[in-house]
């Protein structure tokens, strides 16, 4: 064996070319040592790497299984038509895309994709994958068909048009060129500012068999296959996800993610929180979210470590400006005047997530608007917004989810305004009808005040969204339709440039405060609960990585 | 006999298909739209006029109708639209849990119910029966709900005796029984005061009638008069009231699962209709009456084939 | 939950005779178990008609830097999620347990009644229809009949109310319906009858009275039951919604937070214990009272 070859190897690994498995193999079939490759290893570093030997016989100690307790079950994991976040988390551990964000933060890497190099013109991204990656279950490995088939359908080339729900994150697309069984190009129409924030490192990213989605057909979305490092093992509804490490697991986040710690993960849908607190404290399960109301039991068990995971989603409350009385702004100021966000958050929320005053929350990397007026509950100011309205004996509708948390939401607001003289009278719908499409026989043309929160990706773009003029009769339960707004956000959908994007979302914010349509109530923070020695991996947007939990 | 059994039989299939119609035409009534409910702010017209169609709702009324109705028959009842599972297999998964709940319950008030009623029979008029008089009454009272709250409260939240969620895993059968017990208890609290009450009602009808006291003449012993003449007989009207029960503990189940966050019928049921998940709804409830019909008519035969000299009919008014 | 009845061939009761009223009145105040249940009615009652003029607090007064708190001076029986007095709210509550539950029966009472006169007067194929309807009805337990149902209609005071009374329609039905059958065949209406009376004479004249009693002893012992349901209704958010001070709602709130305050479950439940065992203990004791051939 030549010094030469053994270079090149150590060139590969030090440059991201090969994995660190892959590594060892190559080196093992040139004859050398495991000692000697591990050592090389080692002195190569690796910031993921959690073990001091590098090889295969010492990784780092396993755990039988983590069991998870998640707020919803699994309903869909089809990156086209998922539905909640637990999904995501699934298919997070299930799947992999040709580029992640590094656990826990927002940096890029290369994952499924061996090189990544977007053009100057931000239009076409060249891509060359990873050799040898299998798929689970044997639908052999990926190729960049696959690529090629996993982004047209969610765009909507497919033949048949899936309809994804996400179609929007690959509305850009023109097509995926296969240049060769590695190697492609992703070419756009237009330049889209989302695709590394949004599209590309999350769900609608995931490269999927095409072989195992034409096989599988509509059991694919409770049946996900993918390259993750856990493979879908079975689902018993309501009850538990069981998802199984994969053995043959192809090494594409090994550059910056450690091995897998546990050989099972067991995702257990507990609905009510207090059920989920017996849970964790009798040890039926490891680490799950917690209700906000029972921060203080968690904090007092020695054996539980509370993570707080700030998110960027957001409770609102919206005025329906079509309203006849909703339409005078008087009204609706006096209204955000009356409402007392500190107490909502104090009564529903124990005082746990962070008051928002605006849509974008600090943590977004582009569109935080730090001067957003802080507006305080003020009778008197808002008794004289209301005689200016000239409005007398107003009284208004809340629609509310029925859930417990919602109700005692709806109850504060109803408290809050009728101390100025606005009787409110509350509708909680559960969600079916709640989420009814407003205009399609649904509820959303004839309702006045709503309350309710969207989550989003990361990028303000999808926090906007569903607020345009696109979205009347739809999800703009606003139904403020401003064309001055609409060509703020889609300005900065092609705007690559981070703070120009940030002043047109800031504008955009602006616009809409001087509409006094919308009362900001809070950021979600999430807090996970788990024994002590469990460390959860989460993204800086609070959702969790399960597969990249580790125990101590 | 068989002819009753007969005419039994043919009533209880009209039933069912009464039943099963309505349930068929129930999708139809209820405001709001179940694509919408799943795909939250998300979906769009496009995607609500295809998941439309793969449900089927898109078709004429009278033959969605005579679809199900089929289907039913069949033991195909449907798909549920948002995890493709069919709607017998989620059924199948939680039918079990609820009928080892019940079961479970039946037993724990059996096995409390008929001693207790024993002793009050025995000691008629005494203090104790009186005390048990109050007691059993109480607990016929006390809603299988509350009961639930309060043991959970009693002995999980607080003292942690017991665990408070899930059903534990079938492999470790200790753990599982002990997942049981508060939930059982719970769901038995009712029986075990109305089975009590029921037997000494019944063991002192049969102590007061001719052939007792001819024994008792005879020297026969009390132990045996108690035990073999009496009880025997008055265990009758215990098994029909215990068909009745099964099924109406199938349908209390629903608060008790909830509680305790136990998988079962009760539960699928209630969080479908939460969710406007209408064939998982109607499959429930479907299979839920076909248990209680049944159960009824078992019992009610079970009842005459013991007792053929009951004439009058049993009016069963028990919820 | 009535207890299972068995009927006798011809009915005949205390009520039927002059006096009798005085004979129940002495009977009740002879037994103290009795004299608990009318207690607990008449104190229910009257917090049901005072409503809020009898709380110590409004239903609606927030305090949410009390919330969950327990009993002290200023509350009685400590406060809910959103500081308001629980005392208050459950004492208001009375009025929505009666209010839905009293005209529920009534409701049931009355319907069920003419259903079954109808189903036993005229026999043959009306009664078969009458029979299998009532016995469809019973093919759900009433819980999942009533979740069902209130899913179509929607929630109000008004729906539950006739969701619940849908439930006990059955029972009246048919107790109705087999007395007329067995009065029909009764010597003294075929005398009436060859005397030219008309049919709907005989039932209102002679079977009606003759069951009266039944019926009334029946309607005092559903009522708790109607009661129980409607908690249970409300308790799995499907009845009345909040801010509405149902027993339910309240144990459902209390619920959610119970690990932060056990008290709003406690207190919900004793009144709802109480209620139901006050009135059952009350409607026993009639039962006993007038007519001891139905007591077991």
């Amino acid at each position: 064996m030549s010094s030469d070859d053994l270079s090149s190897l150590v060139e590969g690994l030090t440059n991201g070319h090969l994995s660190r498995r892959q590594f060892l193999l190559r080196a093992a079939a040139l004859g050398v040592s495991f000692s000697t490759a591990g050592a090389i290893l080692s002195a190569c570093g690796g910031s993921s790497a959690s073990s001091s030997s590098a090889s295969p016989a010492a990784a780092p100690a396993t755990v039988a299984a983590f069991k998870m307790r998640s707020d919803l079950d699994m309903a869909n994991v089809d990156p086209a038509f998922w539905v909640s976040h637990v999904d995501a988390a699934i298919g997070d551990a299930v799947y992999e895309g040709l580029v992640s964000f590094k656990p826990g933060t927002w940096d890029i890497a290369n994952t499924l994709a061996d090189t990544f190099e977007p053009s100057s013109d931000n239009l076409r991204y060249h891509f060359t994958l990873k050799q040898g990656v299998p798929y689970h279950k044997g639908y052999g490995e990926i190729t960049t068909q696959d690529v090629k088939f996993s982004f047209e359908r969610i765009a909507g080339l497919s033949k048949p048009n899936l309809h994804a729900v996400y179609q929007a994150d690959w509305d850009a697309l023109e097509s995926v060129q296969v240049n060769g069984k590695y190697e492609g190009t992703i070419v756009l129409k237009r330049p889209f500012a989302p695709l590394m924030l949004s599209t590309l490192p999350v769900m609608s990213g995931k490269v999927l068999s095409q072989k195992a989605v034409e096989t599988l057909g509509k059991q694919f979305a409770t049946h996900p296959i993918g390259t993750g490092p856990y493979e879908f093992a079975s689902w018993v509804p309501k009850q538990q996800v069981t998802l199984q490490r994969f053995a043959d697991y192809g090494g594409a986040n090994s550059a910056y993610a450690a091995k897998v710690q546990a050989d099972k993960i067991l995702v257990m849908p507990i609905s009510s929180d207090t059920a989920a607190l017996n849970a964790l404290l009798a040890g039926d399960v490891d680490i799950g979210v917690v209700g906000t109301e029972n921060l203080k039991q968690v904090q007092g068990d020695s054996s539980l470590s509370l993570h707080k995971a700030p998110t960027q989603s957001y409770y609102w409350m919206a005025m329906n400006v079509l309203d006849p009385q909703l339409s005078n702004i008087n009204l609706r100021k006096a209204i955000r005047a009356a409402i007392d966000v500190p107490s909502i958050i104090s009564a529903a929320y124990n005082g746990a997530f962070q008051q928002a005053y605006a849509i974008i929350p600090p943590s977004m990397s582009v569109g935080y608007w730090p001067q957003a007026p802080h507006y305080t509950q003020d009778p008197t100011q808002a008794k004289s917004y209301l005689s200016q309205s000239g409005l007398k004996n107003v009284s208004l509708k809340l629609t509310v989810l029925s859930d417990q948390v919602d109700q005692t939401v709806a109850q504060v607001i109803q408290s809050n305004l009728a101390s100025i003289g606005i009787k409110v009278t509350i509708e909680p719908e559960d969600a079916g009808t709640f989420y009814a499409i407003p205009g399609a026989g649904g509820g959303g043309k004839n309702r006045q005040l709503v309350y309710s929160e969207y989550s989003t990706e990361p990028d303000p773009s999808w926090s906007f969204v569903w607020w345009t003029s696109a979205q009347k009769n739809q999800w703009n339960w606003n139904n403020w339709y401003n064309t001055k707004f609409d060509s703020f956000l889609s300005q900065a959908l092609v705007e690559s440039e981070p703070a120009k994007r940030t002043a047109l979302y800031i504008q955009a914010q602006q616009l809409w405060d001087a509409e006094a349509s919308m009362v900001w109530i809070a950021y979600i923070t999430r807090y996970l609960a788990g024994k002590k020695q469990i460390t959860p991996s989460i993204r800086p947007d609070g959702q969790e990585i399960i597969w990249n939990y580790k125990e101590a | 006999m068989l002819k009753y059994l007969g005419t039994r039989l043919v009533m209880a299939f009209v039933v069912i298909v009464i039943v099963i119609t309505f349930l068929a035409l129930l999708v139809h009534l209820i405001p709001g739209n179940p694509v919408t409910t799943i795909m939250g702010p998300r979906a769009s017209p496009a995607l609500a006029q295809i998941v439309r169609h793969d449900m089927n709702l898109d078709r004429p009324i009278p033959v969605q109708v005579w679809d199900f109705i089929t289907g039913a028959f069949r033991g195909n009842l449907g798909v549920d639209f948002v995890s493709n599972l069919s709607v017998t297999s989620l059924i199948a998964n939680a039918l079990p849990q609820t009928l080892a709940l019940a079961f479970t319950s039946l037993f724990i008030a059996v096995g409390l119910g008929v001693p207790v009623g024993v002793y009050a029979a025995k000691h008629v008029n005494g203090a104790a029966d009186r005390l048990l008089a109050v007691v059993s009454v109480s607990f016929i009272t006390m809603p299988a709900f509350v009961v639930g709250l309060l043991l959970l409260l009693a002995f999980s939240v607080h003292i942690h005796v017991f665990p408070a969620i899930g059903t534990g895993s079938l492999s470790a059968p200790g753990d599982y029984l002990r997942h049981l017990v508060l939930p059982a208890c719970a769901l038995a609290l009712t029986w075990i005061g109305y089975i009590g009450r029921l037997v000494r009602a019944n063991m002192l009808e049969v102590l007061g009638e001719p052939h007792i006291r001819t024994a008792r003449a005879h020297g026969v012993r009390d132990g045996v008069v108690f035990y073999r003449l009496a009880l025997k007989n008055a265990l009758i009207p215990v098994v029909a009231v215990l068909g009745v029960g099964l099924g109406s503990l199938i349908g209390g189940a629903i608060f008790v699962e909830v509680i305790f966050a136990r998988p079962g019928i009760g539960s699928l049921i209630y969080n479908a209709i939460l969710e406007r998940n209408y064939p998982v709804v109607r499959g429930g409830v479907l299979v839920v009456a076909i248990l209680f019909v049944f159960a009824n008519l078992a019992a009610d035969i079970v009842y005459r084939f013991l007792d053929p000299r009951v004439r009058v009919e049993l009016q069963n008014v028990k919820r | 939950m009535s207890t299972v009845d068995a009927l006798p061939e011809a009915p005949t009761t205390s009520a039927s005779h002059p006096g009798w009223l005085g004979e129940v009145v002495h009977d009740i105040v002879h037994r103290p178990v009795m004299l608990v249940g009318l207690g607990v009615w008449v104190a229910f009652i009257i917090m049901a008609i005072g409503g809020q003029h009898l709380a110590p607090y409004a239903i609606d007064a927030q305090d949410i830097a009390h919330r969950l708190q327990g009993p002290s001076h200023a509350h009685l029986l400590g406060t809910d999620e959103l500081g308001r007095d629980l005392l208050s709210r459950l004492m208001v509550g009375t009025r929505y347990a009666l209010a839905v539950a009293i005209p529920a029966v009534a409701i049931a009472l009355v319907v069920g009644v003419t259903v079954g006169m109808l189903a036993g007067f005229f026999g043959g194929v009306v009664d078969r229809v009458v029979v299998t309807l009532l016995d469809s009805v019973q093919a759900f337990p009433a819980v999942i009949l009533a979740l069902t149902l209130l899913a179509l209609v929607g929630h109000s005071l008004r729906n539950e109310t006739l969701v619940i009374s849908v439930a006990f329609i059955p029972s009246y039905a048919r107790v109705t319906r087999a007395l007329v059958m067995a009065a029909k065949n009764n010597q003294w209406v075929d005398a009436e009858r060859s005397l030219g009376a008309r049919p709907l004479r005989i039932v209102v004249v002679h079977i009606l009275p003759n069951i009266a009693a039944s019926l009334f002893v029946l309607m005092a012992m559903d009522i708790p039951s109607a009661i129980t349901i409607s908690a249970g209704l409300d308790f799995l958010g499907l009845g009345l919604q909040p801010p509405t001070p149902s027993w339910g709602g309240i144990l459902s709130s209390g619920f959610y937070y119970v690990e932060q305050s056990p008290w709003p479950v406690i207190w919900a439940s004793v009144f709802l214990v109480i209620a139901t065992l006050g009135f059952t203990l009350l409607a026993e004791g009639l039962r006993d009272v007038i007519d001891p051939r139905l007591s077991r």
